[in-house]
């Protein structure tokens, strides 16, 4: 149950540089069996968005859920949240500590920890922020050349594919239920696509030569793969579920054509090229026409991922010999840096367009675009060679 | 371009092996661990640097010789890159390295349907450290004769 007045009273503010202030939360011991570890994983959920200032208090704050009104007016953060695990279900209420309004309050049946308390999360920063949370969704990575699939804060973690040799570039189908990957495992890079449920795996490209880059189309019945069976490297249109014969050549360069992303609306892609002496990033339509440059500053400007709402493009770039992460909008000359380096690579968007989850020296960094807080959440810091955040 | 035609000349002229697959106990062969062929296969690179340095000339001259002369012999061409930058990019950029080495090996007599040039990119580097010298030796392309 939403009340009326939350809504109103917690949109999030923006700053006049339109950037989203934190809000400050007190998050209230929950009680009741497994209460405080329910009450730990919602503090983590809305402190790896970057969009809160988390209190963790060892008080309850409350009596079997209901809130403490006086105990939580003496709270030093705008908004306190409260709650109670019963043996089936679970409720909280999330209170305005100065108003002493109850902002929100509700009751869910209790099902798997984690995935009740993503609930609630997702829950809670909807109700705050009017955007759809993301506590729900996973991400798939590569650790020691294992391929594996866990929740978006690296929990639940499963393995999709052991590979004897190095793996990279993931790629979520817009469905979530397949991963395209590169896999060097039979001595050449060869992209397979996987079902993460079955486990069942096709070779979706192997042409001589390099077979990488693995894109998704909008409606998942193509991909665009770097190939370079005719020049050094050109970007090619296949079939997404069965093995290619013939690719359909997309770009014409001489030089380095790569790491191809379609537009959400599937009217085109950005990939990098090299054809201006450096890499940079460059958009062309499908139906034809020349490509465009679209970035200018920097030695190197890598790894595109085009945000969910179409909007803005994040990549990686090289400036005075370091790696970072920035963002730009689509159409537009703004870019705005998102992380500081040295070696911040391979970013990828949430499906809110909101969070950034990206590598930094082997350690997932996720970063809030609205306000540049980035949390590196602490079962995800070791090894990492290659991460994606997949879809709803 | 002279010194090549000559190479060329010499290539063709070489009919030893013709139509036969190297052994181990063929002392010019890859296959033999004692052969400078199976000694000498990798050819090094300095940074942001694609061509292929004279002094790897001999070697390749070697390797395309004895191409030329086992037709049904192929290799694949593994072009790699140092840890700095983007996996696919650097996939790319080893491609590069591989197609260079492929080059020189068809000018010596190699036949293109022989060679595989391919990349690791920055995936599989020989030496794991971050300094210059590490760099160094990742930076290269490996010549890696098929076993049948």
């Amino acid at each position: 149950m939403l009340l009326p007045t939350a809504q109103a009273d917690l949109s999030i503010n923006l700053n006049s540089h339109g950037e989203s202030k934190m809000i400050s939360l007190t998050v209230a011991k929950f009680t009741g069996p497994q209460g405080e570890a329910m009450g730990k994983i919602i503090a983590q959920d809305l402190r790896l968005s970057g969009q809160f200032d988390i209190d963790e208090s060892q008080l309850t704050l409350a009596n079997n859920g209901i809130p403490n009104i006086r105990e939580i007016s003496l709270n030093k953060t705008s908004l306190t949240l409260v709650g109670h695990v019963f043996e089936k279900q679970v409720s909280y209420t999330l209170v305005d500590s100065i108003s002493k309004k109850r902002l929100k309050t509700d009751t869910m049946p209790l099902g798997l920890l984690r995935k009740t308390a993503h609930t609630i999360s997702n829950a809670l920063y909807e109700s705050i922020t009017g955007a759809k949370g993301i506590f729900l969704t996973h991400i798939a990575f590569v650790q020691n050349n294992n391929l594996y699939v866990a929740d978006f804060d690296g929990f639940n973690k499963q393995l999709i594919h052991a590979s004897r040799q190095r793996l990279i570039s993931p790629a979520w189908s817009p469905d979530g239920r397949y991963l395209a990957y590169v896999s060097f495992e039979r001595n050449k890079p060869i992209v397979y696509i996987q079902d993460i449920k079955t486990r069942h795996r096709i070779i979706a490209a192997n042409f001589k030569g390099n077979n990488s880059a693995p894109a998704w189309s909008p409606d998942g019945n193509t991909l665009a793969v770097a190939l370079s069976r005719h020049a050094l490297s050109n970007i090619y249109l296949i079939p997404s579920h069965k093995t290619a014969f013939n690719a359909q050549q997309i770009t014409f360069s001489t030089q380095i054509d790569t790491e191809p992303v379609f537009f959400p609306n599937g009217s085109g892609i950005i990939f990098t090229s090299d054809r201006s002496g450096t890499p940079q990033l460059y958009r062309k339509g499908l139906s034809g026409g020349q490509a465009q440059r679209i970035t200018f500053v920097g030695n190197q400007n890598v790894s595109p991922k085009i945000s969910p709402d179409g909007k803005k493009v994040v990549y990686s770039t090289l400036r005075d010999g370091r790696y970072s992460i920035a963002i730009k909008t689509l159409g537009g000359s703004d870019e705005k840096a998102i992380s500081s380096g040295p070696n911040d690579l391979s970013p990828s968007f949430a499906p809110n367009s909101t969070h950034i989850l990206f590598l930094s020296n082997g350690q997932i960094g996720i970063a809030n675009a609205l306000n540049g807080q980035i949390n590196y959440p602490n079962n995800l810091s070791k090894h990492i060679t290659s991460a994606v955040w997949g879809p709803f | 371009m002279t010194a090549l035609s000559l190479v060329l000349v010499a290539c063709a002229n070489n009919k030893t092996h013709e139509g036969t697959i190297g052994t181990k106990t063929e002392k010019f062969s890859p296959f033999n661990p004692d052969s400078r062929l199976a000694k000498e296969r990798t050819v090094y690179f300095d940074y942001n640097r694609y061509d292929v340095s004279p002094a790897f000339f001999d070697i390749l001259k070697l390797h395309a010789r004895y191409l030329s002369t086992h037709p049904q012999q192929e290799v694949r061409l593994e072009g790699n890159t140092d840890a700095r930058g983007s996996s696919e990019y650097n996939l790319a950029l080893g491609q590069r390295r591989s197609v260079a080495v492929s080059h020189i090996l068809q000018q010596y007599g190699a036949r293109r349907t022989q060679l595989e040039a391919i990349s690791y990119g920055k995936e599989r580097p020989t030496s794991y450290g971050h300094t210059e010298a590490d760099y160094a030796l990742n930076r290269r392309t490996d010549i890696q004769y098929i076993e049948k």
